[in-house]
């Protein structure tokens, strides 16, 4: 493959476009994701809500390129997932809900195996790794080992570690649960501060207070479906004798408990 | 390259630090092969290369005594011991020492025996000559006294050990008869010689047994403990890299940085083989430490040191060749097991099972035929016979290259597995 991006048909201000999506895992008759279509705009904070099982850890992955869709496609400026997926990589950032780093490790020691899997080097890596260290304020843990941090420390390396590379866009699958209050409004600050440079942020959350303060728009997922979509305020508004978003959520998707 | 480079550094760090797999690898396997090496050189190799201590009892110190300890002597299987704390033993002494087990095995020479045993050819003789007419006429006494030699046995003693002991007083005794009724037949016939002529028979040694190796004629390594129990349980701690391989990449899976390495761009391959080039450097280093110990420091523990026979292109195509089968069956355990836990079981039990009848426990002339028939399908029997031909028969790359080959579609045929299995995951 050249380095020349394909353009398929995608609307020029989004930068994702879904087009029913399916994912039918290998014994189960019951699809994961079911016919999912959502376009999401450049510089756009897009949060994907919904139960337990509701299909977000799905819709990521197939997005990261884990695994491929039993049926539609996903193209990402412009590339399609189905044909275009090692380009895809490097352009997004993942920050899995996994603290996907290696305990034994400093925190400088995974970030710099991070840097350079992602083609950095040399002085632009070191100076990534301070840059984002210290924006999110742990440039004093930097040489010790990830197995001495604290949640929310492991959280913001986490994130970090995502973040390296610089990517167009960003995939967050619920980057602040089992963090302190302080830790997450760090996070979130910092998520909206890297919106303002034009990057691009799905982020999946339980918090939905969070959501509702982060995301310019927000999809309710429930059993495989996009049950409703748009702006934190609209769906507020939309939906009588509600005042927030968790008020939302529980009117559009029932308060039955999900495995 | 730099991503190469990267996952590299990354699998030894992680490998460095993680100080239980580190023990595993490399000080349990040491501790082992030492221990194990020392314990059947004295099991398995005691008849040929290690004295066994023996009391001996010979109280009436004449020619039956002397010849049956020259005879013992001989064998050097023994370490004759006629004393204990300074007193002289008796009887009762040597069965009471060998019972409480203190020693395997004693020999009692009953004081007389020797007299008794001339009287017994005397009797012989004359009644030979008095037979044919040629004694003086007066009645033979052909009542034979019987010499009895005790022999205390510890019941564990092997019967390998029984057989020499008994082999040797057995032959002795009888020469020693032999040679005094042949002495009595000299003194009576030069009695009836005329003059004083006497009658001088001479006895040369008239067979000898020449003791050499069929394998290696011109190669004079002997086959002992260490040329079995260091490359065998060398080979026995490359295949436990299951353990340290097929953890990480499990831990890799449940952690998560699996999933981040395999949205990387063209990541996940080369941290895979960045992994996998460390632990396979982990081997070589095992064969190097392993083979060093038994190369320098077992002759400092009394064990003979090991052999590496000449062929050393040989040699490091079969340790080449044996640790690509490691590092891919630990990669196929990685692969197939779901947790820590199952590979930890599933792939030891797996390695004992391939070890045990790939003749690494035990040399496979020990098993009975039907083990031998089996043995020939594990493989870590494979290497391990190239290792015997190398060391002990004087093979070249020629001898073993059939079993090197073997042993790469063994481990290819894992990584081809593994893969396979991981692709029809993904897409499931």
């Amino acid at each position: 493959m050249s380095g020349k991006l394909k353009i398929y048909s995608m609307a020029t201000e989004s930068i994702i476009e879904i087009v029913d999506l399916c994912k039918t895992y290998k014994g189960s008759k019951k699809p994961a994701i079911d016919g999912i279509s959502v376009k999401i705009k450049q510089g756009e904070i897009f949060g994907l809500l919904g139960p337990n099982g509701a299909g977000k850890t799905t819709t990521i992955s197939i997005l990261c390129g884990l695994f491929a869709p039993t049926k539609g496609d996903v193209y990402i400026d412009g590339l399609s997932i189905r044909k275009d997926m090692e380009q895809i990589k490097s352009i997004i950032g993942i920050v899995p809900q996994d603290i996907a780093l290696y305990p034994s490790l400093t925190a400088y020691e995974n970030l710099r195996f991070i840097g350079r899997m992602y083609g950095l080097k040399g002085k632009i890596l070191k100076e990534r790794i301070s840059m984002y260290v210290e924006l999110l304020g742990l440039e004093d843990s930097l040489k010790k080992k990830l197995s001495t941090f604290s949640g929310g420390m492991k959280r913001r390396i986490n994130l970090v570690a995502g973040l390296l590379h610089n990517p167009k866009m960003v995939i967050l699958d619920e980057p602040t649960v089992g963090v302190d209050v302080q830790s997450r409004n760090l996070m979130v600050q910092y998520l909206y501060d890297l919106n303002k440079t034009g990057t691009t942020i799905i982020y999946t959350s339980h918090y939905l207070q969070e959501a509702e303060c982060l995301c310019h728009r927000v999809a309710f997922m429930d059993k495989g479906k996009i049950i409703t979509i748009g702006s934190p305020r609209e769906l507020i508004s939309d939906t009588p004798g509600c005042q927030t978003l968790e008020e939302v959520f529980l009117k559009l998707t029932g308060i039955d408990l999900r495995d | 390259m730099n991503k190469f480079f990267a996952s590299f550094v990354k699998e030894i760090l992680l490998l460095v630090r993680d100080r239980a797999g580190m023990l595993s690898l490399f000080v349990m396997p040491l501790i082992l092969v030492f221990v194990m090496t020392l314990i059947e050189d004295t099991a398995l190799d005691s008849m040929v290369d290690k004295q066994i201590s023996m009391l001996y009892c010979n109280p009436e110190n004449d020619s039956l005594g002397i010849a049956i300890k020259k005879g013992i002597e001989d064998t050097k299987a023994f370490t004759i011991i006629e004393e204990q704390d300074g007193k002289k033993l008796n009887k009762e002494l040597v069965r009471q020492l060998v019972a409480e087990g203190k020693y395997p095995v004693g020999v009692y020479i009953p004081e007389g025996a020797t007299d008794t045993l001339k009287s017994n050819a005397r009797k012989v003789v004359l009644k030979t000559f008095a037979d044919i007419g040629l004694g003086s006429g007066a009645p033979v006494n052909t009542n034979y006294d019987s010499v009895v030699i005790n022999v205390f046995y510890d019941p564990a003693t092997k019967n390998a050990l029984k057989a020499v002991v008994e082999g040797a007083i057995g032959q002795h005794s009888s020469n020693l008869v032999g040679k005094m009724i042949s002495d009595m037949y000299t003194e009576t016939i030069s009695d009836i010689l005329p003059g004083e002529k006497k009658l001088n028979v001479n006895y040369p040694q008239m067979i000898s047994v020449d003791k050499q190796y069929a394998s290696a004629p011109d190669n004079s390594i002997i086959p002992n403990s260490t040329q079995h129990n260091v490359p065998s349980w060398t080979l026995f701690a490359m295949f436990f890299i299951v353990i340290p391989l097929a953890s990480s990449i499990i831990q890799e899976k449940d952690g998560g940085t699996y999933m981040r390495l395999v949205t990387m761009p063209k990541t996940y391959m080369t941290t895979f083989i960045g992994k996998i080039v460390v632990y396979f450097i982990v081997c070589l280093l095992q064969v190097t430490i392993l083979f060093a110990m038994g190369y320098y420091i077992l002759p400092y523990a009394g064990i003979p040191g090991l052999q590496l026979g000449t062929h050393f292109d040989a040699l490091a195509m079969v340790v080449l060749s044996a640790s690509f089968a490691a590092v891919s069956f630990g990669v196929l355990m990685g692969a197939f097991a779901t947790s820590y836990q199952q590979a930890a079981s599933v792939g030891v039990i797996l390695i004992i099972i391939l070890a045990s009848f790939g003749g690494l426990w035990m040399p496979v002339y020990f098993m009975p035929k039907s083990m031998q028939a089996i043995t020939v399908y594990s493989p870590l029997s494979w290497p391990l016979t190239s290792f015997y031909d190398l060391f002990l028969r004087n093979a070249d790359l020629k001898d073993v290259l059939p079993n090197i080959i073997k042993t790469l579609l063994f481990g290819t045929g894992c990584f081809i597995i593994a893969f396979a299995y991981k692709a029809v995951k993904k897409v499931k």
